[in-house]
């Protein structure tokens, strides 16, 4: 949302000389547009970079913390499915559980852009 | 029972079909909101396509935008080889983001406050995420769990750790967008049932009302802003999970 704001003044400081002839304005304009869009190509992590700076971070925001749940979740009930199968109830929970949080933490940083992804390795070596 | 902040979940059978091995497949209300989420989706784009000018009509440039929108996130994320799942993105996040705007209707359902409607948009997409994998690679697709420059000795661990991260996917998907949905409608019903029991005070009661009325207003904004986001987080981890699965190179 502030960008759409910061993006208005820019536009009413572009419209202020006026009397600049359609050609100049156009040219203006297709220089703004491939600024756009080059500045879309740099993307960079797993979001998008066409949202508002706003809808972005709370993206992330919301993105982190289930991440991290989420992963400490599926452990403990890994571990405690484990156990319930092979009736060694503590020890898989407890092993999982401490998994869980490190996938956790591997999620979260992957999220924010701080390890490659997964995917990034398959073509490491053939 | 009109302040519970629970109620607006139940589940009710609208019409009941048939029994088959004790589940129940009546049509029930949340089914009802899934079909006009889907309906709505349908003659909105309809709408926008049916008279296409070179110039839009208000309802056309709707139509465009949205498509642009996806359009360009499914570029982004997977390159122009993943427009083959432009569709598919494009489904799922329509559909999320009119069951979220639909609830925000009074007295409408809002079908993704359920974990059981997002967990099975979820675990489809991971599904899918594996078969397209393994169609694509084979069993190089495993090589997923299994980083490489690792020394042997912790590689099971770094293995068990990488394929929990994998499982979680699906859960950190369903229980993102219910828990946001399920909560904020929540909060909103407590802020805005403070007006009524308030305002049964008398003349200080109603001055009081003021402030959660305030807070209810505000909350019904930012429901807005969360309806959207959670459908766009949603869709984009779609792209990125796809991608996972179209692309290894990077």
């Amino acid at each position: 949302m502030a960008d759409k704001g910061k993006q208005d003044n820019g536009e009413k400081t572009g419209a202020e000389p006026g009397i600049a002839g359609p050609d100049k304005r156009f040219s203006e304009i297709s220089a703004r547009i491939a600024a756009e869009r080059r500045q879309a190509e740099t993307f960079q992590g797993e979001t998008g970079r066409r949202t508002s700076s706003l809808g972005k971070t709370w993206g992330s925001a919301f993105r982190l913390g289930s991440e991290f749940v989420a992963a400490v979740l599926v452990g403990g009930g890994l571990g405690y499915l484990i156990d319930r199968l092979l009736g060694t109830l503590p020890f898989g929970l407890i092993i999982l559980l401490l998994a869980g949080f490190a996938a956790g933490i591997l999620n979260m940083a992957r999220a924010a852009g701080r390890v490659p992804k997964a995917g990034d390795r398959m073509n490491d070596e053939p | 029972m009109a302040n519970d902040p629970l109620h607006q979940f139940q589940i009710k059978p609208i019409i009941d079909l048939f029994n088959v091995g004790g589940m129940d497949f009546s049509f029930t209300n949340s089914s009802l909101f899934m079909v006009a989420a889907a309906g709505t989706v349908s003659a909105i784009l309809f709408a926008a396509s049916r008279s296409a000018s070179l110039v839009p009509s208000r309802i056309q440039s709707i139509g465009e935008l949205w498509y642009e929108f996806v359009a360009n996130m499914v570029r982004q994320v997977m390159g122009s080889e993943g427009m083959k799942f432009f569709p598919f993105v494009f489904t799922v996040f329509s559909f999320v983001l009119m069951s979220n705007l639909l609830g925000m209707f009074p007295y409408f359902f809002t079908v993704t406050s359920h974990v059981v409607v997002t967990a099975a948009l979820a675990v489809f997409i991971i599904a899918m995420v594996v078969v397209v994998g393994l169609a694509k690679h084979g069993l190089h697709f495993f090589k997923l769990f299994v980083p490489s420059g690792v020394p042997i000795a912790i590689l099971p661990f770094i293995s068990l750790i990488e394929v929990i991260s994998f499982l979680s996917r699906p859960v950190s998907l369903a229980l993102r967008l219910f828990g946001n949905m399920m909560a904020g409608h929540i909060v909103l019903k407590v802020f805005t049932g403070f007006v009524v029991s308030l305002g049964a005070l008398g003349i200080g009661g109603i001055i009081g009302a003021l402030f959660p009325l305030a807070m209810g207003v505000a909350l019904t904004g930012f429901e807005f802003l969360v309806a959207f986001l959670q459908a766009f987080v949603f869709a984009i981890l779609t792209c990125v999970y796809l991608n996972d699965a179209l692309h290894p190179g990077h």
